[in-house]
């Protein structure tokens, strides 16, 4: 319905859309590219994809896994374009020097989950974003990555597996006992 | 593909139930739906299916612990000011003329009509005052004899 009324142009139900999807989107841009400054320029432009291709959403297509899907795409593209160059994650962001011991140790640890995210190949760090941070299910994943569910299991297992031992390397204390 | 589709027909096994945590994590709320309550039966008679949870669950900890960033709302105004630049259907050449002599203010709307019609007029007066001067000496009328001429015999 939504939707409809978007192809239709109506600007006020675009402001709807933006508000029901863009932390949702937000949050999946900025996990999969480790910065807010280019997680907001991919969301920026994701909506004004989605508001000048509105048109060619089917009604059949789940709204949230074609925004994904968008994003996705973006996101691939934008490391094409930075291909051998240094990704910036902005630590800064999650530390606080205000934040008490344990605060900062969190932190600490929640940094370092970033970087590890970072370090992964693009397709397995896609697969457990969707999954495990977007919520989507199974089926949805594997539609926004354009593969089957048994191609998505193999990436999720093999990026989890990889995730453990980067973190295992990175820090023996922060994983505690595997 | 086929072990795709066939998923969901298999009794739930170790085998899978280690294939599922592997994958999905140690929460039974991100497995697939249609393998959910056969998985979570196997975990409640299973030692070894706890064993295979609690090894993932670790890393599904230190996955929470990134925290969830919030778009700033600058970002929204952004996003809809920039689309709202393309909320006016694009016209055409014929929309736009219109557009243009109607203009957007009653002084417009009198004096833009006003200027169109100017136009056509001093357009006539150019010509009528170009004509009067057209040249009729006996080179120029020499010249039309001899395009009179080409022009009745056919060229080969």
């Amino acid at each position: 319905m939504l939707m409809q009324q978007i192809q239709d142009g109506d600007h006020p139900a675009f402001a709807m859309l933006v508000d029901r999807h863009l932390g949702a989107l937000h949050g999946f841009a900025q996990r999969m590219l480790g910065n807010h400054a280019d997680a907001d320029d991919i969301v920026q432009e994701t909506f004004v994809r989605v508001w000048q291709k509105a048109h060619q959403w089917q009604p059949q297509a789940k709204v949230s896994t074609w925004l994904h899907s968008i994003t996705h795409n973006l996101c691939m593209d934008f490391y094409r374009r930075i291909k051998g160059e240094t990704v910036n994650i902005t630590s800064v962001e999650l530390i606080d020097p205000h934040q008490p011991a344990t605060g900062r140790q969190q932190q600490d640890v929640a940094l370092q989950v970033q970087i590890a995210l970072q370090q992964l190949p693009e397709s397995q760090r896609s697969a457990i974003i969707l999954c495990y941070y977007q919520d989507l299910s199974n089926r949805e994943a594997a539609d926004v990555l354009g593969i089957s569910i048994s191609a998505l299991e193999s990436l999720l297992a093999r990026g989890r597996r990889k995730l453990k031992k980067i973190l295992q390397a990175q820090s023996a204390n922060l994983l505690g006992d595997f | 593909m086929n072990r795709q589709n066939n998923i969901h027909k298999y009794k739930m096994t170790l085998e899978r139930f280690s294939q599922l945590v592997d994958a999905y994590g140690s929460e039974a709320k991100r497995w697939p739906l249609e393998e959910r309550a056969t998985a979570l039966k196997l975990l409640e008679e299973s030692t070894e299916a706890r064993r295979f949870q609690q090894s993932a669950s670790n890393l599904d900890h230190l996955l929470d612990s990134v925290p969830i960033s919030v778009p700033t709302a600058m970002l929204r105004q952004r996003i809809l000011a920039q689309t709202q630049r393309y909320k006016e259907p694009v016209q055409d050449a014929w929309q736009w003329f219109i557009h243009w002599l109607m203009g957007t203010t009653v002084r417009e709307h009198f004096l833009r009509p006003a200027f169109a019609l100017m136009i056509p007029l001093f357009f006539g007066i150019f010509l009528g005052f170009n004509l009067a001067n057209y040249p009729t000496d006996s080179e120029s009328i020499r010249f039309e004899e001899e395009v009179s001429l080409l022009a009745l015999y056919p060229m080969e």
